[in-house]
């Protein structure tokens, strides 16, 4: 697929959200304690808001429950972690506990090999990849909550 | 996962301070499909008669001059005096192609995670009119949900500013000192608008220039009739970063709002906004009807086609148009 054909595949896939759930895709990007990057937070939230999402930043440093509450509060579809680990585990624990397990996570990485090899249950997506980004819109138009 | 909510379920959820329900209801408010709309009206119907107690204060300026900042802490300094602190924004940056990027938290670490504050980013697709629509029902929101303090953040341009103006008690405009900007032009319409001015980033070796600018803008709107006697404009300086003067710009905010309630200035505000309120809805309303009937959208393309290729007159083409939604009556 060319590039082009890809991006017009992504914008489809938005309007087609935006006219079954009356806004478009939003995420949160946390950056849980003892992460760093603030750029590569920026950078995913650029990327994603180029594509169509609405996108939410995180204070540096919160705890997955903290992170939790701010999906919950600003009713996030989807949060985007910069890395799997501890906090994937335990922020879906905290949304749980909110009522709020049906919001995703998500880890916003290239795929690597090793990564692949950690199960399917948190979604690796490059924003770089558009083929990873359509791929997560298909998954959130069905299993995200019409409201 | 959370089930489908009722509009009773919206109704006692927000009445009961439920922050998820809360949250939920504003995304309805925020929503574009006309079933979430009708929902939204419902609700706002219902809960309308609990809201209104709050203080509900504007605050605007250029982009940089620290309006987040200062809102997380005038905001912690509110809930540790024991307010419940609501935080909205209104930015019309319309007809953009992509989505938008809320980072207003990133700014509030502090007040974000309180649990006396509620900040809600909402994303800036859409026009300014639809926008400080829902910022106005997202108001009576966070009213009906136990918020006595509402702040309402938005940029400094002109139109976005007046529509905050039209929704708010009080109207905070934040400045820098000495940005080299010529007093006439910028100043001239913020004075007009502005109940408070404070300078920040009175702090360390600005100190100085925050002062020299106080001087100015006394002088620039001692030279205005106020449009009360009730109240003159003060200019504080403060330093979102330090605290110094925070406490001083929310004392003259109580003060504004004790001395408007005296006169019962307040009040006749808010019957005024209302009415105006009224007749956006009636405005949107009916601009929505137009361009969503069926005949209006199939013509449409035809008639911008004719009107640049001359073969009509754009006050015909207009007529007709208008006759496919409304009755035209012939004038008398
Ligand atoms: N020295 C000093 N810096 C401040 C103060 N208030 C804010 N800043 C800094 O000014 C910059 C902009 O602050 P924000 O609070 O994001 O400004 P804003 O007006 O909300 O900006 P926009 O939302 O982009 O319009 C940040 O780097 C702040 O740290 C202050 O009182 N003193
Ligand atoms: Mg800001």
């Amino acid at each position: 697929m060319s590039f082009s054909a890809e991006t017009d595949q992504i914008q489809r896939e938005i309007d087609a959200f935006f006219q079954a759930r009356g806004r478009r895709p939003r995420l949160l990007i946390g950056m849980p304690v003892g992460g760093n990057g603030r750029r590569r937070m920026n950078e995913a939230a650029t990327r994603f808001a180029r594509h169509g999402f609405d996108v939410d930043i995180s204070p540096a440093h919160a705890a997955p429950r903290q992170l939790a509450r701010m999906a919950m509060e600003n009713d996030v579809h989807l949060v985007g972690l910069l890395s799997d680990g501890d906090a994937a585990i335990e922020l879906t624990g905290a949304l749980g506990d909110l009522s709020r397990g049906d919001i995703g996570i998500i880890v916003c990485a290239r795929r690597t090999p090793e990564a692949d090899g950690n199960g399917p249950e948190i979604p690796r997506i490059d924003p770089d990849d558009a083929d990873d980004v359509l791929r997560l819109l298909k998954e959130v138009m069905t299993t995200c909550p019409k409201n | 996962m959370p089930k489908k909510l009722t509009l009773q379920d919206h109704v006692a959820g927000v009445l009961s301070h439920n922050r998820q329900v809360t949250a939920r209801t504003i995304t309805m408010i925020e929503s574009a499909l006309p079933a979430h709309r009708r929902m939204a009206q419902a609700i706002i119907n219902d809960i309308i008669p609990h809201a209104g107690k709050a203080i509900r204060v504007g605050i605007s300026g250029v982009p940089g001059v620290g309006k987040s900042t200062f809102i997380e802490t005038l905001g912690m300094m509110l809930v540790e005096k024991g307010h419940q602190v609501a935080v909205l924004a209104v930015d019309p940056s319309s007809s953009r192609s992509g989505g938008s990027i809320l980072g207003d938290k990133t700014r509030m670490e502090k007040l974000s995670l309180h649990p006396n504050a509620f900040i809600r980013p909402s994303p800036s697709s859409g026009t300014l009119g639809g926008v400080a629509q829902r910022t106005r029902e997202t108001m009576i929101v966070c009213e009906a949900a136990g918020y006595d303090v509402v702040l309402v953040e938005t940029v400094g341009v002109g139109q976005s500013e007046t529509a905050v103006a039209s929704m708010v008690d009080l109207f905070l405009v934040l400045m820098l000192a000495g940005a080299g900007d010529d007093l006439q032009g910028i100043k001239k319409g913020i004075l007009e608008i502005a109940d408070v001015i404070a300078i920040n980033k009175a702090d360390g070796d600005n100190i100085e220039r925050a002062q020299a600018a106080k001087k100015d803008y006394e002088n620039a709107l001692s030279l205005m009739n106020p449009e009360t006697p009730t109240w003159s404009v003060p200019v504080l300086t403060c330093s979102a970063k330090t605290m110094d003067g925070i406490e001083d710009v929310w004392n003259r905010i109580l003060d504004h709002r004790r001395k408007f309630m005296e006169t019962g200035e307040l009040a006749e505000t808010r019957r005024r906004q209302d009415v105006a309120w009224m007749r956006s809805l009636v405005e949107q309303e009916l601009k929505d009807r137009f361009f969503n009937n069926p005949d209006v959208k199939q013509r449409w393309p035809e008639m911008v086609r004719a009107v640049e290729n001359g073969t009509i007159s754009p006050t015909l083409a207009a007529e007709k148009l208008l006759s496919l939604e409304c009755e035209v009556r012939p004038s008398p």
